[in-house]
């Protein structure tokens, strides 16, 4: 038998060492998987961190939002009730005043903290009343049911225009009217507005009586007397019924200069003549003996603010209406003008007109007023001013286009 | 450190580690409050035993507001190193009911509402 010679088996020592080398790489193999595995959980470990971390910031936020909004509904819930609050008060002041305050006077008193505090105060107001002569004798030529319609219709339009004057009706009795200018609220033309008022109030009653002359009535007047002073104005009455009044001896004088008027007239004291005597035109003055007064006190009897002259801002219009002749002299004369004006200017009217077409004339004095207008309206620069002028006085073209230098963008109309 | 305006105050007493809020918060947005933030997270990572936040003349804080003092007391979470004591005043209502919230950040927050 013959063996045929295969290639020569490995030695065992060659097996043994392929063997250990085999082994070698399987340890090896197996560290890394290890190493894999321990990674891998590192790695799980880190993300279930993360997510933690992550449900943590989010249960946070959520929290947050939470928070958030319970505070905005409770800063809501504080909100609605002053809102309440506010509303009690105006719904309070206008129980306390009636109709007859207007609504501007109103929003003030809300505005100033101490608006409700409305217990007894001394102060100066200028007193206005009125009282109508020869109604009763009117009344009786007339339907019971025609002297209400009447009455009713004079009261309502001299409620309004006093209201527009921005006075305090304390009391209505019968065709008379107490008013008061400067309470609740207190300003510095108060005794202005009252001449002002008294004058407006005159001129409707023209009105009234024209429509009384074609109806074949009797005229009827209207006297009306002002007074300045101090006074106690406040809550006046019982527990029951309480009302915003005034006492003071004030008042009384103003009731006996007023029943000194003989037709339709306004009668101002000294004391409001003081306040208002550069706007004034006087008809005449008097010296009279009022009852618990003793001096005789001279009256001087309105014919009309300026009656020269007349400046009339209307707001709804944006427009300033300046008529006649401004002969007033030197500055101080002119600051009630000017602060009319100012008023008109601080208005920011995206157009304000100032129509001086009936402008006759204007002192030095008077331009210089307007000048301050108009850079007080440069100041705001707010407006675009219109100045209507006419060439039927000659000063005009001339004097109002040097205002354009003050005011480029001023614009000019001359008819 | 404190921030003084005419309608708020913030003041952060070290020796005391209370912080005081006065007045009414109304800034707008976190940008704002960014320097409010700032004076809450110094006293925050100052660690002191006992942190006060003292609130009771805090009249109003709006939603900014309260975000930001709900970031700081998770700063105190966060550091885990004082006690939280919350000072307010029944006399502003939000007060109650917002200050309370605090403690679902920060259960171990301690109120004291007078």
């Amino acid at each position: 038998m013959s063996v045929i010679p295969r290639s020569k088996d490995p030695s065992r020592d060659e097996i043994l060492v392929e063997l250990e080398a085999q082994r070698q790489r399987i340890a090896a193999l197996e560290k890394d998987k290890r190493d894999l595995e321990r990674m891998l959980e590192i790695a799980v470990a880190q993300a279930q961190d993360y997510s933690e971390a992550l449900a943590q910031e989010r249960d946070d936020l959520v929290t947050m939002l939470q928070v958030t909004t319970d505070h905005a509904d409770a800063i809501e819930a504080d909100l609605q009730k002053k809102a309440d609050e506010l509303r009690e008060r105006y719904q309070f002041i206008r129980h306390t005043f009636g109709r007859y305050i207007s609504e501007d006077v109103v929003a003030q008193l809300l505005d100033s903290p101490e608006g409700m505090d409305l217990g007894g105060e001394k102060r100066q107001v200028t007193i206005l009343m009125s009282d109508l002569r020869g109604f009763t004798a009117a009344a009786e030529h007339l339907e019971p049911q025609d002297v209400m319609t009447f009455l009713n219709r004079y009261l309502d339009a001299m409620v309004n225009i006093i209201l527009s004057y921005r006075g305090t009706i304390i009391e209505i009795l019968g065709d008379g009217l107490l008013v008061i200018f400067g309470a609740p609220i207190q300003q510095d033309d108060d005794a202005q507005r009252a001449v002002a008022c008294a004058l407006a109030m005159q001129s409707r009653m023209e009105e009234v009586n024209a429509l009384l002359l074609r109806e074949g009535l009797p005229e009827i007047e209207m006297g009306i007397g002002i007074h300045t002073g101090d006074v106690v104005v406040g809550n006046i009455g019982s527990q029951q019924r309480t009302k915003y009044g005034v006492v003071g001896n004030t008042v009384n004088l103003t009731g006996r200069i007023e029943s000194q008027t003989t037709s339709s007239q306004v009668l101002i004291s000294p004391s409001t003549y003081r306040e208002t005597a550069a706007l004034l035109k006087i008809k005449r003055q008097m010296t009279v003996e009022l009852k618990g007064v003793p001096e005789p006190v001279t009256l001087y009897e309105v014919d009309g603010i300026g009656e020269d002259y007349a400046i009339r801002y209307d707001a709804d219009t944006a427009t300033v209406i300046c008529k006649g002749s401004f002969r007033l002299r030197g500055g101080e004369e002119y600051v009630p003008i000017l602060q009319l004006l100012m008023q008109a200017a601080a208005a920011r009217h995206e157009t304000l007109t100032l129509d001086l077409r009936t402008l006759e004339f204007l002192n030095s004095s008077g331009i210089n007023t307007l000048s301050k207008f108009i850079l007080e309206v440069r100041k705001h620069n707010a407006s675009q001013v219109v100045i209507k002028g006419s060439s039927q006085f000659a000063w005009q073209s001339k004097s109002l286009t040097n205002l354009q230098r003050l005011l480029p963008g001023l614009r000019m109309e001359i008819e | 450190m404190e921030i003084t305006h005419e309608d708020y105050a913030v003041q952060y007493d070290a020796e005391t580690a209370t912080i005081v809020c006065q007045g009414s918060f109304r800034l707008r947005g976190n940008e704002d409050y960014a320097p409010i933030l700032q004076v809450l997270t110094q006293a925050a990572d100052a660690k002191p035993k006992t942190l006060t936040l003292d609130v009771r003349a805090l009249r109003f804080l709006n939603s900014s507001g309260i975000n930001t003092l709900s970031k700081f007391i998770l700063q105190v979470r966060q550091l885990s190193a004082s006690q939280m004591v919350i000072k307010g005043s029944r006399a502003f209502p939000w007060q109650s009911k917002s200050l309370k919230n605090f403690q679902r950040l920060l259960p171990a927050l301690q109120l004291e509402i007078e």
